[in-house]
């Protein structure tokens, strides 16, 4: 372990009345929320960095490794993965992960997850151990999918690579352990975007719908100015600022933000989508989209589970290393997919 | 540490896969090394099959051939000390961050290599050279023929044939491969998709091969009990055909050759001294610059059962490395 990374985590561990005398002196507040220490302390080391919006794509994506693998946690015992590629509706291959549970579930569809990272950061480790947690908790296998990114590969080429790898589970889940014919469907940030789409897609093509779309503080509207945007504004690791950074190398110019493959959140009718569990963070300039988004679908008919963890940021299933919480919510998350899980199972 | 696990014996390999696991305790003459490459061997996959003479019970991480650098050592261990860049055979454990070596089955490692080609040498090495050396007694000028002669072993086998003096005719399924095996120093190469026994003949002038390497077995030892010389030896390395062939004894009888079994390894264990020499013979080849192992490809940790199925799918030329610092930042 390097030092720097060893007094990171050292640090992390004193208790928070020190983390926050150590991070501006008292616990940072915005409008009703109260931020977790951990993620205080992070953001406040942060703010001495160059912002990512200062760097080129490649080196925001070694910056934000290299970052993330300083807070990595380790992944959960009593799953095992393998890494192998499969192939994709082009003429390349989609590198995957495929984690399967010591206990497996044989009813238990498979997971079908993509990370973070804006569409132009991230990759398989950056859901790892996240990954490993929902396998375990909810007995099913989970394949994490190393999608394109941009600028090199500007959307929809990371959302289509997210939908073959989709369509190959319905294909060959079985052969890891899952029902044959169904995945459950679900991500975090730009993952919850794809997520999103690939059931609308999937609606209007008459395909097989995911039994479940897990969004995770997704992005599902790019076009409006939500109240989030300026009141989370300047979060840590989230800043519109990245964002925005995000958006311009992902999306070429001649796209309209309009474009429901973008934007799913505009389309006009969400009725028959998939059950969906909609998660949100309080430091998070996307808080009210994920929250917005929810809302539409409950509207519609879909059947929806929301929940806001108020005192955590953006990210936060990157931070589980360090930021107790932060485990504790992805393990409560897992839960609720065990549950939902359940309630799909008897309903055959 | 993370480490590829066995943790179910599984016909297609679906019970083994990376994990998280405890990092190994040094034990009394032990020496704990930080792994930065492992090579595949066959018999990694047929124990995690449950197809090895060797049975060991799940979990367990299999890996033979490593290599990397010493990170702690028992105290009564004086040949190692921390830092020290290291190789060596071990039965099983080197797919993993860290393994715990008896001291014994180190050595450091020659400079001229890298850790990927010195993780890459042990088993392939050891065998081809038990296997020409001490149970084929093969002569300098006589004709060896390799099966297999693309794969780990087989390569090997044409290095040391070589090195000893031998003309060395290999065979194998696929013109591609055979082409790169002709590069490694083959003197002849033979497609045995038609068939090999005119084609030995016809380069030893109807005489046979002196001693025939076989990994193979089934329908290609069948084969190579007619094209193997008077006073020959028929080196029983193997099956990687899945098929344990059989000769009626009046065959060696009447023409007069020999079936001869190789273990290397187990050669070394029942004759500790003779193993020693062994081992070092190949090492100062290798110091030498002598030998060239042959590596295939290097990847990830995460992606040993990837290298498993090339292999599996005969997709390899000379050796696979898995190497736990690659893919990880």
């Amino acid at each position: 372990m390097s030092l720097q990374k060893t007094i990171v985590r050292s640090l992390l561990k004193l208790p928070s009345s020190m983390l926050i005398g150590m991070s501006g002196g008292k616990p940072l507040e915005i409008d009703g929320r109260v931020l977790n220490p951990q993620f205080q302390f992070l953001a406040s080391g942060a703010a001495k960095q160059p912002p990512m919006s200062s760097l080129a794509a490649d080196e925001g994506r070694a910056g934000s490794a290299a970052g993330l693998e300083m807070l990595k946690a380790k992944p959960d015992t009593g799953v095992q993965w393998n890494d192998f590629d499969i192939p994709s509706s082009s003429s390349h291959r989609i590198p995957v992960r495929m984690y399967r549970p010591d206990e497996i579930d044989p009813n238990a569809p498979m997971m079908t997850f993509f990370h973070f990272g804006g569409g132009v950061i991230g990759d398989l480790e950056t859901c790892h151990a996240f990954c490993t947690i929902i396998s375990k908790i909810v007995k099913c296998p989970v394949l994490s999918v190393d999608y394109r990114l941009a600028p090199e590969h500007p959307f929809p080429e990371g959302l289509n690579d997210c939908k073959d790898a989709y369509e190959w589970v319905l294909e060959n889940g079985k052969d890891y352990g899952a029902p044959e014919g169904i995945s459950a469907i679900g991500g975090d940030s730009m993952g919850g975007n794809f997520s999103a789409i690939i059931c609308q897609d999937m609606k209007k093509e008459g395909k097989t719908l995911p039994v479940l779309q897990l969004l995770i503080y997704p992005a599902t509207n790019l076009v409006d100015e939500l109240p989030s945007h300026k009141t989370y504004g300047d979060t840590y690791p989230l800043s519109t600022d990245t964002m925005d950074w995000f958006m311009e190398h992902y999306i070429p110019a001649s796209v309209d933000r309009s474009d429901l493959r973008l934007s799913p959140a505009l389309s006009e009718d969400l009725s028959g989508l998939p059950a969906a569990y909609v998660i949100t963070a309080g430091f998070d300039p996307l808080l009210d989209d994920g929250q917005q988004y929810a809302e539409k679908l409950g509207e519609a008919g879909v059947a929806v589970h929301y929940d806001c963890y108020d005192s955590l940021a953006h990210g936060f299933t990157a931070f589980t290393g360090v930021c107790r919480e932060a485990d504790e919510a992805c393990r409560e998350i897992a839960r609720k997919i065990r549950l939902a899980y359940d309630g799909i199972e008897n309903k055959k | 540490m993370q480490a590829f696990v066995c943790s179910a014996i599984s016909e297609d390999l679906s019970g083994t896969g990376i994990r998280q696991m405890p990092e190994p305790r040094v034990k009394h003459g032990e020496v704990l090394v930080r792994v930065r490459a492992t090579s595949i061997n066959f018999p990694d996959i047929l124990l995690c099959q449950g197809k090895y003479q060797l049975k060991l019970e799940p979990p367990f991480i299999p890996g033979m051939d490593i290599s990397g650098e010493v990170v702690e050592a028992a105290h009564n261990v004086t040949d190692f000390s921390i830092g020290d860049e290291v190789v060596g055979g071990i039965r099983y454990g080197g797919f993993a961050e860290f393994v715990t070596v008896d001291a014994g089955s180190l050595r450091q490692k020659p400079k001229n290599m890298s850790f990927a080609q010195a993780a890459s040498y042990p088993a392939t090495y050891l065998t081809a050279y038990v296997a020409l050396v001490c149970r084929g007694n093969l002569q300098r000028g006589e004709t060896l023929l390799v099966h297999g002669s693309s794969g780990g072993v087989g390569l090997a086998a044409v290095d040391v044939g070589k090195l000893l003096g031998a003309t060395v005719i290999a065979t194998g399924a696929s013109d591609e491969k055979l082409a790169k095996v002709l590069e490694c120093g083959a003197d002849y190469t033979i497609n045995v998709t038609h068939g090999f026994r005119e084609k030995v003949k016809e380069i030893t002038n109807g005489r046979g091969a002196d001693v025939i390497y076989d990994p193979v077995g089934g329908d290609i030892f069948d084969e190579s009990v007619r094209c193997v010389a008077f006073d020959g030896r028929l080196l029983v390395i193997g099956f990687t055909s899945g098929r344990i062939a059989t000769v009626p004894t009046n065959m060696p009888l009447i023409k007069g050759f020999s079936v001869v079994g190789v273990r290397a390894g187990e050669y070394g264990r029942k004759f500790p001294e003779r193993g020693l020499e062994n081992t070092r013979q190949i090492w100062k080849w290798a110091e030498e610059g002598k030998t060239k192992p042959h590596v295939f490809a290097e990847i990830p940790l995460n992606n040993t059962l990837r290298g498993f199925r090339m292999l599996l799918e005969r997709r390899v030329v000379g050796k696979v490395i898995v190497r736990p610092d690659l893919g990880v930042y």
